[in-house]
């Protein structure tokens, strides 16, 4: 988290100090973006998934496009997105949890060109959130799993810092976006069953198993945000 | 400038006060799992995990196995279930203080089956780690059983709490007693069945020491315990009580010794009391001679007429001891026997049915059993014995009175099979050809099946009672052991297959017409509500 912070510093400096380049208001009509969420979970019940409750990265990966400019200040983006993460833990000394968070999505992004370099926005995303559980028994290597599907939106305001047109001419900008976004998300039930054989002739063998209901999560929390920015 | 600078001070701030609200994980995710043997109780199982110090309580009389999670006290070392009624008792030694963490006293805590009712929580005080109950499931009294520690700097081993299970816990509810000491702790503690004592129907219980045993009654807990000396105030030896038999007709307790050669009686005499916590009986203890070691022991003979039937290996005989007429009566074996089983049945040459003994042995290696015929046993001695070559050492033995039969285990080496059903009427012994053992065997409630549990294998064994029938069942994974459970309204008994998983792992099968196409499994049920706010 340290070398994060450090680094956002540094570069925000170097942006900010970059000379603007002649034809800097060129706006650039795609963008893409490669970036890692830091999520915080409100949902106590995270803790049984994760090694020390702390932060849980994710990788996010988007395109958007202007779609429309609002004077010679403000326009509005969309993007489509993805966002994933997996993280696995240790529970009671005897079991492995394996849990898989994957998003896709589309979201709007209405930013205000403060100054060449710099694009404070605010923004609003919604996706569909796929989530996978499953418990390995580290004495016996049998699995149970669970997975569901839930809506998932997130609101954020951020900022773009942008270095000018890399050539003459060209709309081609590399950047950085630092978002604080909350994500909202409808509890989220997971009822574990024996993971099911590969093989059709064992896994009509097996018996009839009851699931167990494991309780809710709710995908809420803040997320932190960092990404870079390719735009031309 | 200045703006150049606000931009990374605000993201610094930004981080630390998200990573600052961020709270971290619970601990006890991270510790090791500990569960006690689960409790078949009603409708279902309570397991209960020691390091978290709580039960789940799994019904299985509804298809989806409904699971409950209670909390208990901390530090839970025992769980029975309750005797007589639907409930489990956990017994927990609390925990010392620590930064942190106030400590918390020993309890006694009764969880119901039905989900409608609170658990009931007694208040012991003290760490307890021994427990026992009457065959009615009223009292019980928690003890400390002989450890090398006690994870206390001081304790009181002749402490001990009775509980009145039929009460809501209160002030007088448990009582703390300590028992009187000649510088021994408690071993074990019996209780008797209601028996009559000048007049009045009580229950005592009997806490057996190295050389001496207290009386208490249970139904008078505040009056004052009776310590009985068995062996001579300058006798170091402990002679380790182990064996407690009452008469109810004649309020007296037949006692046996490990390490004694001699049957303790001890009569229960009415008196007056002296005071209100003075107790209205006082016991006589007599000693009878019973041969070289004797190992076990049985009431025989009518009410009025009750006499104790003991064997002694290491005089190869069995003894017939009368307390009343202070008279023993020396039956001599071909085969010395360690244990007794008694039964009423023909014989080969006898059709009217009537009182006998099995007499065997199990630890000597010995290949033939005895069969006594208790009627004029003291007159006819050895002419009442029958002895039976069965060929195989026996190495444990299963009681199936209905059946007029005993099951008998020999050991891995024997040939003709590892089973044998030995008919007490025909008085032949039948091979049934086992790859287990008869450790960790049950039988249904109505004790119609016997079941088995080989240990790493993925099938149960049983065998119907009604006709010796053996079979087996596959099922989907390792059993660890396996459980019966009695029948419900509308269903037969059903027999539970415990599967080795920390996730929870059992399976259910029906006990009547045990099956792969009836059973079903539970699994991951001690998961259950992992993912709510503890």
């Amino acid at each position: 988290m340290k070398t994060l912070t450090i680094s956002l510093a540094l570069a925000s400096m170097v942006f900010s100090a970059l000379p603007a380049h002649a034809d800097a208001r060129r706006e650039a009509r795609w963008h893409l973006r490669v970036g890692a969420d830091t999520d915080w979970q409100l949902d106590r019940g995270h803790d049984a998934l994760t090694r020390n409750g702390g932060a849980w990265a994710s990788a996010y990966l988007a395109l958007g496009r202007t779609l429309a400019t609002f004077g010679e200040r403000w326009s509005l983006a969309g993007e489509v997105f993805y966002r994933g993460s997996g993280r696995q833990a240790v529970l009671y000394q005897a079991l492995d949890t394996r849990f898989a968070s994957n998003a896709l999505g589309v979201g709007a992004q209405l930013r205000y060109a403060l100054a060449p370099w710099l694009q404070p926005y605010g923004g609003l995303q919604v996706a569909a959130l796929r989530t996978d559980l499953t418990v390995t028994d580290r004495g016996t290597m049998e699995s149970l799993e669970s997975g569901a599907w839930s809506p998932l939106a997130m609101v954020s305001v951020g900022a773009l810092l942008q270095t000018p047109p890399l050539a003459r001419g060209s709309r081609v900008r590399l950047g950085l976006t630092v978002e604080a976004v909350f994500r909202l998300g409808l509890p989220v039930g997971y009822d574990l069953r024996p993971e099911t054989p590969s093989d059709e002739t064992l896994a009509n063998d097996r018996l009839p198993v009851q699931a167990v209901a494991l309780g809710d999560l709710a995908p809420v929390g803040p997320t932190l945000r960092v990404a870079g920015v390719l735009r031309w | 400038m200045a703006r150049k600078n606000i931009l990374p001070w605000s993201m610094l701030a930004l981080v630390g006060a998200l990573a600052a609200g961020c709270p971290a994980r619970e601990p006890e995710l991270g510790e090791g799992l500990e569960f006690l043997s689960p409790v078949a109780v009603g409708n279902g199982l309570t397991w209960v995990e020691r390091h978290r110090a709580l039960a789940w309580r799994q019904d299985l009389s509804t298809p989806e196995g409904a699971v409950r999670r209670l909390r208990l006290g901390p530090d839970p070392v025992l769980s029975v279930a309750r005797q007589g009624a639907d409930e489990t008792l956990v017994l927990s030694r609390g925990q010392r203080g620590a930064p942190g963490r106030a400590p918390s006293p020993g309890v006694l805590t009764a969880l119901p089956s039905a989900a409608s009712a609170p658990p009931r929580v007694y208040t012991l005080g003290s760490p307890f780690n021994g427990l026992a109950q009457t065959a009615d499931g009223r009292y019980a009294l928690a003890h400390f059983r002989p450890e090398a520690t006690q994870g206390r700097l001081l304790f009181n081993p002749n402490e001990v709490a009775l509980v009145d299970l039929s009460q809501a816990p209160g002030m007088s509810n448990p009582v703390l007693r300590t028992v009187r000491s000649f510088g021994g702790v408690p071993n074990r503690v019996v209780f008797s069945p209601a028996m009559a004592v000048n007049g009045r129907s009580r229950t005592l219980a009997v806490v057996l020491s190295d050389a001496y045993l207290t009386l208490l009654d249970m139904d008078q807990p505040s009056r004052a315990e009776i310590t009985v000396r068995l062996t001579l105030p300058e006798d170091p030896r402990a002679i380790r009580p182990s064996q407690v038999l009452f008469d109810t007709n004649d309020a007296t307790l037949y006692v046996r010794a490990d390490a004694s050669n001699d049957i303790y009686v001890l009569r229960l005499l009415p008196v007056t009391p002296e005071g209100p916590s003075a107790n209205d009986f006082r016991p006589t203890v007599n000693q009878l001679a019973a041969g070289r070691q004797p190992t076990d022991m049985a009431l025989v003979g009518a009410a009025d007429n009750r006499r104790l039937l003991v064997v002694s290996p290491g005089s190869r005989d069995a003894r017939v001891l009368d307390a009343r007429s202070n008279t023993v009566t020396e039956v001599p074996l071909e085969a010395p026997a360690e244990r007794l089983l008694l039964f009423e049945g023909a014989a080969p040459r006898d059709p009217r049915s009537a009182p006998r003994a099995l007499l065997f042995a199990t630890t000597l290696g010995t290949t033939a059993v005895s069969f006594v015929d208790l009627t004029d046993l003291e007159e006819r001695r050895g002419r009442n014995v029958e002895t039976i070559q069965l060929q195989r050492a026996v190495r444990g033995a299963v009681s199936l009175p209905e059946r007029q039969a005993v099951l008998l285990e020999h050991p891995t080496d024997a040939t003709g099979g590892r089973l044998s059903l030995l008919d007490l009427v025909r008085r032949t012994a039948s091979p049934i050809i086992a790859d287990t053992a008869l450790e960790g065997a049950t039988f249904d409630e109505d004790r119609q099946t016997l079941w088995v549990a080989p240990r790493g294998q993925s099938r149960v064994g049983f065998i119907e009672l009604r006709n010796f029938h053996p079979g087996e069942v596959r099922l989907d994974g390792p059993v660890a052991d396996v459980i019966t459970l009695p029948g419900s309204p509308g269903a037969g008994p059903r027999v539970l297959a415990l599967h080795p998983s920390a996730a929870g792992w059992v399976t259910l099968l029906d006990g009547r017409s045990p099956a792969r196409e009836t059973a079903r499994s539970f699994r991951g049920f001690l998961l259950a509500d992992l993912l709510e706010e503890p």
